[in-house]
């Protein structure tokens, strides 16, 4: 009767089968949820720029507000990058009135350059949205939504790098539970902010959440256009 | 509902049936008719219409690439037609792919041993159709390639399918529809594969058919509980005859547009299911029967018995035209009755009459016996009740579309050659698949059959 | 409008400018800005990269990594303070269109000019815009546009350059002319001061040449008409909001009008029952106008009859009431048509309602009408007492209507070979010049042919020389608007192709030292208000120069002969007679000059709803007789002349007449209008061929049997309507667009409300609560002339794509607001009531509900979001929507975007709004970026929206102000009070949909002898019943 029964070693397969039948769509799904999420893509995307600035040193060691350079963030949609003018306010060439800090240091050519009429700087884009994501600055950092909420500790990084995955997802934690991301106005350029009376994030943040009269939209509308 | 009880209640007439396996009915006879057409080489007009096909299908491959690569604008749909012809085919095969479920699961539970000669092959016509049916919402999308959104799986956006959408309940009520009926098709051909290994000569064809006859040995034991798997299987299945076509006719039956929205629609669009579908046996079998010479098996009986089932469902879809006018008229809605009286009377009146002559009238013949055991007859008919429900949704598609509420939005729909093309390419995908399971798969269930031969009777404790 | 920008915004606008210009970026931004990569399919970059990006300078990388493709940050040099990256600004500009300044305000984003609106400080827009200057963006920024200088040399064309140019001024004007002997300019009509300074030194320097204006489209028999009695160049300035009574013969005072749109606003104000007593306008015109289409009482008559019709209403009133001095005729034609009973009645009532409102009635005759006409309303008028109250007679200096005779003296001149050099500074004469007159075979025997223009057209090819020329986007300008106003232009933009202004071009050929426009208008702006910078610089941010207007006319003896009748064309039609040809400028296309924008090209004309065609529009009666129908070929001869042309059957098409818009046929204008050099076939049919200048308006005519097909496309009733279908709309019709006499408004003021009764309606959900915001619009249909501004401008600030003949013929139109025109009433003299129709966005949204991928969803303030980038385009929302306002990216519209040197029409796009990719739906959003500016901008400062702040692209644009958008929660909005009035109705409310928009219904005011039978709205009260 051999010839209808299956040999004995075709019983092992059996499992192998079941297992891999149920296994595969679990599988592919896993693998498409965070192979191809910004978690894996996104997050560490560190390109070099082409002036090696540091905001560890600028926005760190000598503690320049972030908004001395992106002067545009609490009221447009778009967080100003400097013109070259602004470097040139301590990274200046003599001129009356301009510093004149690090006048001759090699890796400031190009601003210089780009000071007396070259070509302008061209910055790489770290943090990149896509462009059907509408985001406003402004509408965050007036209602206590601090820089480092979404961009990290930049005042220690030496080059800018995302940190967080920027996904629709992980905005819309964030606008569902804002609490714990709030911080008082006057402290949203203090990335190194904790609260202090060790309250927690969540106690101050629900404060402010009155305080500000912060109700994050979830509409599509808030993003998509 | 209604399709069963007729049904059965059809059947229940029938007074001192003659055999359902004619000829020299003994089993080996019977295991060798139906064995043999899988292994001799099949007759010329097997690869005359197998190459057809083939090309037929290259022609659909070729329209959709064109299709993908364009956009949807390649069809005539406009506005107001949104939906034009691929959704006008998508719900035909799907009622095409009824007729299989019904015979093998509903019949089988009624104990209509009449069934066991044309269960095998609706099922597999079942499983082909809605192949061809589940291509089409999917082809149909502006933008393919993010169709799987549709599916509820957990990602970045942490956005979910929206489940109020009745386009969302006929995903899975087809795709449930068809894994069962796959299931139970397969199911059913276990024990006959396993006589074809046993026949089997040569080592591929042996291992092959050793592979998907998992081991069938007939032993007394398997035979217990493959007979209670089947049972199971059946008893599945039979709600989902009624589900599938129902959830179908939500995708109009829940819009607000004026012909659409109706609430006969589930019953309705059931029993048209099993008209079209018991016509496509027709139009498959007689042919087949001819061509591999099954006629002992799948006999006149057989054929006959359809034609009724035909005629009746043919019935309750023409009861189903004539409710709708009603419902319009007695709504006293004015842009419900208007379309209406848009349909038999407006721009798209030629379809509507076809629908109607084809659909309804047509089957009438059949109250003749003689008309009904008639081969030829029988054949046109069931090719006039395919172009029948073809059109009748193409008349509930287009010609509700065409003219809703706003006059200035009113517009004709015409078809563009990608849509013939696709159309005629879906019945290429339709035989291709089902002359290569007539050519290498039992089309007859050769197990059950036997269990209605005069021996199997005898035996049997009646 | 947004606040302009504070004083200095000039200086601000350069500097930035010469920032772009430092980068080579700028340079090249036509060509290099963003290339199409296949990821962005998802969405254009432009759009919302403006926003990303810095200053004006992009470049981008090839993808360096996997994620999105690898974007560069260009900041600029030295940003100007206040200048904030990706952020609206607004800059008051103008735009000249037949002598006629059209005071703007553009809105620019990083130096790049958007979306244009109407100066609301200005007295002749408040706000408002016509359909061409909404375009102008478009325009600007036209690959088609001429891009560089062109020089014919021995017959081969060849790319030159401004220094050739030069120097053959030199050369030649200067040297061998000398005194201008033989050289002609052919300018069209301007009312520039600084410019009329710069012709006069032109004469100065060449003594002996001459300076023509010339205009396809010229109201040049009023002014002649009026002359004779005032003696001085006239203007009519109507006040449609003091007249009761208005008469208009063969005016079209709500169109094509120069004044259209502060007509519409004044005439808005009499047309809202609640608000003020209501006008009545009666309309005597042979083919349909929208002043026609808005009259309480339309009269269809050959053109040649209005002069007849004005003949009878004078001696009706000299005889019934006295009125009438001097011109008042002894007796009126009482043959033909005006022996019919409905004329006469006609005739009658008008008589009777003028005289019943001596000095709050109006006369007004259009430009169609011979100067005896223009002579005889004004001594009318002045009879009426209706001088100082509805019409006003000023004197227009410098704003002279261009004289188509002077176009016959210089024609003469060139085939006399008196011209040797012939500079069409800005004209298309070859193309729009009265056919007879042939100026292509004069324009062959001059020696030296120059053309400026913005492209190389008809005229262009047949030159020596084509000079490119700078949009006005793009360049300086003054010119006075139809009331006089000075209004100023400042550029938006750096020419894209270094183009040259007129004043310049002028300059040029003066020879005397370089003209800048800027500081030559300054100049001569300084020398008529005062030289101080303050001035100069407040009239150029406020756009125009307050109290400037024209100064009345002292004349008293206010007398005219009775306008001239010629008997014989009182003649009621019949098969067999001459037809009457009526030319007359088009409705999207002016007179061609805007053939190439695709946007003006597809826009449905209000009221034959014909898109990308002209046609010989007939009347049924006359079509019948003829045995001609829709869609036929036939041949239109014209003393000797004719043309193959389709024939489109249009009700109230006065018998007799055949409408024949001008502006199509363009052979050489670009790849949407048509294009010989690339075998580009023009659009519509050139009736210019037919238009000589002895019959500039009317021209008897004749017209063959059928001799062919041709496909004309309309976007409504895209097929004939069948018996069925005609009955089943008329069954329809007063429930969708509802109105009725002022009597019925009086009895039932809310009649509107009660015209549907349904049973009660409940909702399967639980319904939506809205705390915050509550969005709303409502659409005054009172108001709404059909003009289709709004559509436009909707196009313009949604990026919203045109598809071409072909797609429209399918039914695949993409404009957001559809503008819906029913007839009702008698085929031959319907009645006609416009409906625009944009997304109603129903609280119940029918679409939401069946959508499998929530692609399209409700927000937290009643908006029916539609979110293009999650949409998979199955399109059964669009089946479920009971107004069909939903549309669908059949096809990639966007493509040609992607197209070598196409990419400049992305410079006009709006950042702020996504456009979109094949297979999605799209509809209109009710404006929701518009709603997002104003919500940053009030909660950065902590504020709630204010009613007001958020004003959509549709009402911002609208000349009757029949639109109306705010916060339904609101008490005090203004919405709030539109959405409570009394004529409010929800378009199917039966459906439970709950619709947003409100329309108000239309209320006319026929007079009684009139006005037809009208069946009082029986007011059934069933206690379970609803009304909606």
């Amino acid at each position: 009767m051999s010839l209808y029964q299956f040999p004995r070693w075709s019983d092992a397969i059996r499992p192998i089968l079941g297992v891999t039948a149920l296994g595969a769509p679990v599988y592919l799904v896993l693998l498409f949820y965070y192979g191809a999420s910004p978690k894996t893509l996104a997050v560490g995307y560190e390109p070099t720029q082409p002036v090696p600035f540091s905001h560890a040193v600028h926005a760190g060691e000598l503690g320049m507000d972030c908004r001395y350079c992106h002067n545009t963030v609490d009221t447009a949609a778009h967080a100003a990058i400097p013109s070259i003018s602004t470097c040139l306010n301590c990274h200046g060439d003599g001129e009356i009135g301009k510093g004149r800090i690090h006048l001759d240091k090699e890796t400031l050519a190009p601003v210089r350059e780009a000071g007396a009429g070259g070509d302008p700087l061209e910055w790489v884009r770290v943090h990149d949205l896509a462009d059907y994501a509408y985001f406003n600055h402004s509408a965050h950092v007036n209602k206590g939504v601090s820089c480092v909420e979404c961009h990290g500790r930049v005042d220690q990084m030496d080059v800018v790098r995302q940190v967080e995955p920027l996904s629709m997802g992980w905005c819309i934690e964030c606008h569902r539970n804002p609490a714990p991301r709030l911080r008082p106005l006057d402290q949203i350029t203090n990335l190194g902010w904790v609260p202090e009376d060790g309250r927690t994030r969540e106690e101050v943040g629900l404060e402010l959440m009155e305080k500000y009269n912060v109700h994050p939209r979830q509409d599509c509308s808030t993003c998509h256009r | 509902m209604a399709n069963a009880e007729i049904t059965s209640a059809e059947l229940d007439n029938i007074i001192d049936p003659p055999a359902l396996v004619q000829g020299k009915g003994d089993l080996a006879t019977i295991t060798e008719t139906v064995s043999r057409v899988a292994e001799i080489k099949p007759p010329k007009a097997w690869y005359v219409g197998f190459a057809l096909s083939l090309g037929i299908l290259g022609m659909l491959g070729a329209a959709i690439v064109y299709l993908i690569i364009t956009g949807v604008g390649v069809w005539g749909n406009n506005q107001p037609v949104a939906w034009g012809w691929p959704i006008v085919n998508f719900v035909f095969w799907v009622g095409i792919g009824h007729a299989g479920t019904l015979i093998s699961a509903v019949l089988y539970l009624f104990r209509q041993g009449w069934r066991t000669g044309i269960n095998r092959f609706s099922e597999a016509m079942t499983i082909f159709a809605v192949v061809c049916a589940g291509m089409f919402p999917a082809i149909h999308v502006g933008r393919i390639w993010v169709i799987y959104w549709v599916f509820p799986i957990p990602n970045q956006m942490n956005m979910w399918p929206q489940f109020r959408s009745p386009l969302l309940w006929d995903v899975f009520a087809v795709s449930t529809y068809f894994t069962v009926s796959l299931l139970f098709w397969y199911m059913g051909l276990v024990p006959d594969l396993a006589t074809l290994r046993d026949r089997s000569k040569t080592k591929i064809r042996r291992f092959l058919y050793g592979i998907f006859a998992l081991g069938w040995t007939g032993a007394n034991r398997q035979w217990h509980r493959y007979e209670r798997a089947y049972l199971l299987l059946a008893a599945l299945a039979t709600p989902l005859v009624l589900s599938v076509h129902s959830v179908v006719s939500f995708d109009f039956a829940t819009s607000q547009l004026p012909g659409w929205h109706t609430t006969i629609f589930p019953p309705y669009f059931v029993a048209g299911a099993i008209f079209s579908g018991f016509a496509m046996v027709v139009t498959l079998a007689v042919p087949a029967r001819a061509m591999f010479g099954l006629r002992d098996l799948i006999t006149l009986r057989h054929l006959e018995l359809m034609n009724k089932v035909i005629m009746a469902t043919g019935m309750l879809v023409g009861y189903a035209y004539a409710m709708e006018f009603f419902m319009a008229w007695y709504s006293g809605n004015k842009y419900e009755g208007f379309t209406f009286v848009n349909r038999a009377f407006g721009p798209y009146a030629w379809a509507y009459w076809i629908m109607v002559s084809c659909n309804v009238i047509s089957p009438q013949i059949f109250w003749f016996k003689k008309a009904r055991r008639s081969i030829p007859i029988m054949f046109v008919v069931s090719i006039f009740v395919n172009i029948g429900m073809w059109f009748e949704r193409f008349v509930i598609t287009v010609t509700s579309l065409n003219r809703d509420f706003l006059p200035s939005s009113w517009n004709y729909f015409s078809p563009t050659f990608v849509d013939w093309a696709t159309l005629i390419g879906s019945f290429g995908l339709f035989f291709t698949l089902f002359l290569l399971f007539c050519r290498y798969l039992p089309q007859v269930a050769i197990a059950e059959v036997k269990m209605q031969t005069p021996h199997a009777h005898s035996h049997s404790a009646h | 409008m947004p606040p302009l920008e504070r004083s200095d915004s000039t200086r601000k606008y350069w500097r930035s400018l010469n920032e772009l210009e430092q980068t080579p970026e700028f340079q090249e931004l036509v060509k290099e800005e963003f290339p199409a990569g296949p990821e962005q399919e998802w969405t254009e970059p432009s759009r919302r990269r403006f926003l990303q990006l810095m200053g004006a300078s992009l470049a981008l990388g090839t993808a360096s990594s996997c994620r999105w493709q690898k974007e560069y940050i260009t900041p600029m040099v030295d940003r100007p303070e206040g200048w904030v990256p990706g952020s609206p600004r607004h800059y008051a500009s103008m735009m000249q269109m037949g002598g006629v300044a059209q005071p703007l305000v553009v809105t620019s984003y990083d130096g790049r000019p958007t979306k244009v609106e109407g100066n609301k400080a200005h007295p002749s827009s408040q706000g408002s815009t016509s359909i061409y200057a909404q375009a102008a963006t478009l325009e600007m920024c036209d690959p088609d546009r001429s891009q560089a200088p062109m020089r014919m040399v021995d017959g081969v064309e060849q790319e030159s350059s401004w220094e050739d140019f030069a120097g053959f001024v030199r050369d030649h004007l200067r040297g061998q002319l000398g005194s201008g002997q033989g050289l002609a300019v052919l300018a069209p009509s301007s009312s520039s001061p600084a410019f009329a300074a710069l012709r006069a030194r032109f004469l100065e320097t060449y003594p002996q040449a001459r300076f023509v204006e010339w205009e396809a489209w010229s109201r040049i028999e009023e002014q002649k008409g009026l002359q004779g009695i005032f003696n001085a160049n006239i203007r009519p300035i109507y006040q449609l909001a003091a007249a009761d009574i208005v008469l208009s013969l063969d005016e079209d005072l709500l169109g094509i009008h120069p004044d259209q749109l502060r007509h519409a606003r004044d005439f808005a104000t009499r047309r809202r029952p609640e608000d003020r007593t209501m006008n009545r306008l009666y309309s005597v015109e042979p083919s349909f106008t929208l002043t026609g289409a808005a009259a309480d009482h339309r009269l269809p008559l050959r053109g040649s009859q209005v002069a007849g019709l004005l003949l009878a209403v004078q001696h009706e009133l000299a005889e019934k009431h006295g009125i009438g001095q001097g011109g008042a005729p002894a007796s009126a034609p009482n043959t033909g048509v005006f022996a019919e009973e409905q004329v006469k009645k006609f005739v009658t009532a008008v008589a009777g309602d003028l005289a019943a409102h001596r000095g709050s009635s109006l006369v007004a005759a259009g430009p169609t009408q011979p100067a005896s006409v223009h002579a005889a309303v004004a001594a009318l008028n002045a009879a009426l007492g209706n001088r100082g109250q509805t019409v006003e007679y000023h004197v227009a200096e410098g704003a002279p209507a261009a004289d188509p005779s002077e176009l016959v003296a210089l024609i003469s001149a060139m085939d006399g070979g008196q011209v040797d050099t012939l500079v069409c500074l800005g004209t298309n004469p070859v193309y729009d010049a009265p056919v007879d007159l042939d100026f292509a075979a004069a324009y062959a025997k001059v020696a030296n042919k120059v053309h400026f223009g913005l492209y190389r057209d008809e005229t262009a090819v047949q030159s020596d020389w084509h000079l490119n020329a700078a949009h006005w986007l793009e360049s300086w300008g003054d010119a006075l608007a139809w009331d006089g106003t000075y209004t100023i232009a400042q550029p938006l933009i750096a020419p894209l192709y270094n183009g040259q202004d007129a004043y310049g071009f002028l300059g040029m050929l003066i020879g005397r030292g370089e003209i800048e426009a800027q500081s030559w208008i300054r100049q001569q702006f300084g020398a008529a208000f005062g030289p101080d910078e303050l001035t100069w610089r407040t009239a150029v941010q406020r756009g125009f120069q307050p109290g400037t207007s024209f100064s009345r006319s002292r004349e008293t003896a206010v007398i005219a002969a009775a306008p001239s009748f010629d008997a014989a064309a009182a003649k009621v039609w019949e098969k067999g007679d001459a037809l009457e040809a009526v030319f007359r400028v088009d409705s999207t296309l002016y007179d061609g000059r805007f053939a190439n924008l695709g946007w003006l090209q597809e826009l449905p004309d209000p009221m034959t709803k014909l898109t990308w065609d002209n046609a010989a529009v007939i009347g049924p009666a006359t079509a019948k007789a003829l045995g001609l129908k829709d869609f036929d070929l036939a041949e239109f001869t014209v003393d000797g002349r004719s043309i193959q042309m389709a024939v489109y059957v249009m009700p109230g098409q006065a018998p007799g007449t055949v409408g024949m818009p001008l502006g199509y046929g363009r052979t050489e204008c670009g790849h949407v209008a048509g294009l010989n050099a690339d075998d580009i076939d023009p659009v519509g049919f050139n009736t210019y061929a037919l238009r000589a200048s002895n019959g500039m308006a009317f021209a008897a005519c004749s017209v063959s049997a059928k001799t062919g097909f041709y496909q004309l496309v309309s976007t409504q009733d895209h097929h004939a309507i069948d018996a069925i279908g005609l009955a089943g709309r008329a069954d329809r019709l007063g429930d969708l667009v509802r109105g009725g006499s002022l009597d019925e408004w009086r009895d039932h003021p809310d009649f509107a409300q009660h015209q549907v009764h349904h049973p009660p309606l409940k909702s399967l959900w639980k319904e939506h609560e809205y705390e915050g915001y509550r969005w709303g619009m409502a659409i005054d249909l009172s108001t709404c002339t059909g003009c289709s501004a709004c559509t436009i401008a909707c196009q313009s600030e949604n990026n919203i794509p045109i598809v071409g003949k072909d797609e429209v013929f399918r039914g695949r139109e993409m404009n957001w607001i559809r503008m819906d025109r029913y007839f009702t009433g008698d085929e031959e003299n319907p009645e006609v009531q416009q409906q625009p129709v944009g997304c109603q966005h129903c609280e119940n949204a029918p679409c939401e509900q069946v959508c499998p991928v929530a692609a399209t969803v409700h927000s937290s303030e009643g908006l029916n979001d539609m979110v293009y980038n999650r949409c998979i385009g199955t399109r059964y929302c669009s089946n479920n929507c009971p107004y069909k306002v939903r549309r669908f990216n059949f096809l990639n519209w966007n493509k040609d975007l992607a197209q070598e040197g196409a990419e400049v029409r992305k410079v006009s796009m709006n950042p702020d709004v996504t456009v979109r990719v094949r297979g999605v739906m799209e509809k209109c959003s009710y404006c929701v970026q518009r709603i997002a500016a104003a919500r940053s901008e009030r909660t950065n400062k902590g504020e709630r929206i204010q009613d007001g702040d958020v004003v959509t692209a549709c009402q911002q644009v609208c000349p009757s102000e029949a639109i109306h958008f705010g916060d339904l929660n609101d008490e005090g909005s203004v919405i709030r009070k539109k959405h409570e009035n009394d004529r409010a109705y929800a378009m199917l409310a039966e459906l439970n949909n709950k619709p947003r928009t409100a329309y108000l219904a239309a209320i006319r005011n026929p007079h009684p002898d009139l006005a037809p039978a009208h069946a009082v709205d029986s007011h059934s009260d069933h206690e379970e019943e609803q009304h909606g």
